[in-house]
């Protein structure tokens, strides 16, 4: 699966309704960035694209967790 | 009946003059919104009995307005991101302050509202504090997510900017498509005019001639000659009716049926290829109609879809600012949050008040009186407040305002009155923007995001409470960089 496969998949994950209402802020907070950067290897420059493929690549290990735990199906109301 | 229409009439003259009480449960908590009908927006928030401040979209305000009651459940809201977001926001806020100073009273409220987790219920402060459940893990992985962003704008210069143009440059392409299409597809359509009029293919009226036609049909005949001895039989039988009939003119006669059965033959022809035009038109029109929607639906969804991207762009600038603004700046006494807190939006004014030494070391009812001063207070212009305040009394003396529109009406003019929540403008911040200029300059200088080295991930301050700081082992770090 391509970067840009993966950060669609991580935006789809990053679903508010599946968790309480405490953890949607951070949620959406997640998912914004995974729009920003699934826009910017979208549309990036060729100058730009390696900083935001690392930067992406950084950003999908770091919500990896994040989505496992949402996936598990414990945090909702 | 007459009851019914007096109460609908006190209600209009409500809607168009006071802001009106819009009850929102979000699961068991109620939230209060008073929208202002007229103008489509909000003039006042109340959550767990503290006045918090909302920002929704007219949009969103026109999708409350719409139900059919005041009383709406949150749930049918749902896929509304303006309304989850910035509940959502304000909800984490007021946690997050709950949290800062312990306040059992709120946290159990949190608990019993159902804005957690079910699982998380039973032990709640525990479980939001335990650092490998979501809370945790959401912790680590914003302020991380955080520091990801911050470089990417550090490092691309003018990143949002470039983003902002790519995204809408993109938008042009459907509005291209949708052109073309215009112009070469939809124009394939011959117009109805080029058909001609069709009642000129009608014979001419005669006796005759009608006598031809209903031979012609009844005997279903489509071609005659005179070489065929069947042919000149129906031929025969058509002169011997019409001379019966009393046309002794037989060439007459025969010139009328040929020329009626050539009449018919156009017309048929021409029945024909005007029933296939038309059904041509339709599927045409149809198709042109449903790409023309196809298209449409597109080109909103696109627009629409730009929008939000366009909002969530700004949204995320917006919170990088401010996280680069205060990174560094020094929050320690109450004098430094109002200095540092003066343009912030509520939320963040929370989140700033959570890590402030001073507050935190505060008895817990002068804490409640700094939170009213200083962050929950509403966002109405006195003016407004005045103005409204006095149609209120005007309405109460009218005798058409049934018992639930004055309750309605005292509350609102109790929710205006509240000194517990000050408009913040000119209040304690006249000798400030000196001071403002300095932090500002201050945080510019301190300012130095670390690269992408995962260890320097720590020291990324996401402005939350200590409580929880401690939990995360990062507090230290927070308090060297000042």
């Amino acid at each position: 699966m391509d970067l840009k496969s993966k950060m669609q998949d991580a935006i789809d994950n990053l679903d508010h309704k599946q968790v309480a209402w405490i953890h949607k802020s951070d949620v959406i907070d997640l998912r914004d960035k995974a729009v920003i950067l699934h826009q910017s290897l979208e549309h990036t420059d060729e100058a730009d694209k390696g900083i935001v493929e690392e930067s992406a690549t950084t950003f999908l290990t770091q919500t990896e967790e994040v989505i496992s735990k949402i996936n598990s199906g414990e945090y909702k109301c | 009946m007459l009851k019914d229409y007096l109460r609908d009439t006190a209600d209009k003259a409500l809607s168009s003059v006071v802001a009106r009480r819009y009850t929102l449960m979000v699961e068991n908590e109620p939230l209060t919104l008073y929208i202002d009908e007229k103008n489509k927006r909000i003039k006042g928030a109340e959550f767990m009995d503290r006045k918090v401040n909302l920002n929704l979209t007219q949009q969103t305000i026109e999708e409350m307005m719409n139900f059919p009651t005041r009383n709406i459940n949150s749930q049918k809201l749902e896929g509304n991101d303006d309304f989850t977001k910035n509940v959502a926001g304000m909800i984490k806020a007021q946690l997050n302050l709950a949290i800062s100073k312990t306040d059992k009273k709120v946290l159990d409220r949190f608990a019993r509202g159902g804005l957690v987790a079910e699982d998380e219920r039973g032990n709640f402060i525990e479980a939001i504090n335990k650092p490998t459940g979501l809370r945790g893990v959401l912790y680590g992985a914003v302020k991380k997510t955080n520091l990801i962003i911050s470089n990417l704008v550090k490092r691309i210069d003018n990143f949002f900017e470039k983003l902002r143009n790519k995204v809408a440059n993109a938008d042009l392409t459907s509005y291209q498509y949708l052109n073309e299409y215009q112009l070469k597809e939809f124009n394939k359509a011959p117009p109805i005019a080029d058909l001609g009029d069709l009642k000129d293919f009608k014979s001419e009226n005669g006796k005759l001639y009608t006598m031809a036609t209903e031979f012609l049909k009844e005997n279903n005949i489509t071609s005659i000659n005179d070489t065929d001895t069947a042919d000149k039989e129906i031929q025969n039988t058509f002169l011997t009716k019409a001379f019966s009939a009393g046309f002794t003119d037989v060439i007459d006669n025969k010139k009328a049926l040929f020329a009626e059965l050539q009449r018919m033959n156009q017309q048929s022809a021409f029945d024909e290829k005007e029933q296939s035009l038309k059904e041509q038109i339709a599927i045409n029109i149809e198709q042109s109609d449903r790409q023309i929607n196809f298209h449409k639906e597109q080109v909103t969804t696109q627009t629409s879809h730009i929008n939000q991207l366009n909002e969530t762009i700004n949204s995320l600038e917006s919170k990088i600012e401010f996280l680069q603004k205060t990174i560094a700046a020094k929050n320690e006494l109450l004098e430094d949050f109002k200095i540092i807190s003066k343009d912030f939006p509520q939320e963040e004014k929370i989140d700033l008040l959570t890590v402030n030494q001073e507050y935190l070391n505060l008895p817990n009812e002068d804490q409640i009186a700094f939170e009213n001063q200083h962050i929950f207070y509403d966002n109405i212009e006195p003016a407004e407040k005045t103005e409204e305040l006095n149609q209120i009394e005007v309405l109460k003396q009218d005798n058409q305002i049934t018992q639930e529109q004055k309750e309605e009406l005292v509350e609102r003019e109790n929710y205006l009155q509240d000194t517990t929540a000050q408009v913040v403008n000119g209040e304690n911040f006249d000798d400030t923007d000196h001071y403002y200029e300095r932090y500002q300059q201050q945080q510019l200088d301190l300012i130095d995001i670390p690269n992408d080295n995962p260890s320097e991930y720590q020291e990324f301050n996401y402005g939350e409470n200590s409580l929880r700081d401690e939990f995360f082992s990062d507090k230290s770090n927070s308090n060297n960089r000042n």
